[in-house]
């Protein structure tokens, strides 16, 4: 049985990582019996959560376990879509993953009151001698790859709405169309 | 795109449920609740997947 390794629920979430919640909502989709772990990224074979583990293989980025899913399973979550939707479901899915999740890593991690009751939980685990350093390095780190994401950083709130509003108009887009 | 959710509906929802969560106070959380639209689907799609979550959003 697959087993999916995720954080596990937190900041009112089923689990902090939109990348998580998209693989184990993928999975159901799938009709595939799977069981939930929590992990730390350390442990993930490319050193991100989620990662799944099937029979001998360990899978990592979540566009790959989809992929793996899919092929494994003879399923095709897109069923139904014209080449044109699939087309732009994944610019869709470009834009949300490699534009918006940095404006909410941001928001998450910059913000000193998020942080102190969203990110830095994750560091309790670390003994107390060395978390600040932890923590602080940490930070550092994530700053270092929110300054290469220039939409992130300038200017702040023009990049959030303009991916909201695209989203928003974005002509068969689920949100606007369907529900 | 479609009746029932596809594959990218995982992906998008994720990222929503994530921007919209009450937890966080955040800029991009009144953007997203700007757009009633994007808070319909991720209540439906929270509805659907993750009942014991759904909280209704105070828009």
């Amino acid at each position: 049985m697959i087993t999916l390794f995720g954080f596990g629920a937190a900041f009112g979430l089923p689990d902090p990582s939109p990348f998580v919640m998209k693989t184990d909502i993928q999975l159901k989709m799938a009709g595939v019996p799977y069981r939930f772990e929590r992990a730390a990224p350390q442990a993930a074979p490319k050193g991100k959560i989620p990662f799944i583990e099937d029979g001998d293989a360990r899978i990592g980025d979540s566009t790959f376990i989809r992929s793996h899913i899919e092929k494994t399973n003879g399923v095709d979550l897109d069923r139904g879509l014209s080449n044109e939707e699939r087309a732009r479901a994944w610019a869709i899915e470009r834009m949300l993953e490699d534009h918006l999740y940095f404006a909410l890593i941001q928001a998450r991690w910059m913000d000193d009151a998020n942080f102190a009751k969203g990110p830095s939980l994750f560091f309790a685990g670390v003994p107390e001698a060395m978390r600040t350093q932890a923590v602080v390095e940490a930070r550092e780190r994530v700053r270092g790859n929110l300054l290469g994401m220039v939409s992130a950083v300038t200017p702040k709130r023009r990049s959030f709405s303009s991916a909201l509003a695209r989203w928003h108009h974005c002509p068969r887009c689920w949100a606007t169309i369907r529900i | 795109m479609g009746k029932e959710p596809t594959g990218s509906d995982a992906t998008a929802f994720g990222m929503l449920a994530a921007v919209l969560t009450t937890f966080f106070d955040m800029k991009l959380r009144d953007a997203a609740l700007a757009h009633p639209n994007l808070v319909r689907y991720n209540d439906h799609m929270m509805q659907r997947y993750y009942p014991e979550f759904l909280v209704q959003a105070a828009a």
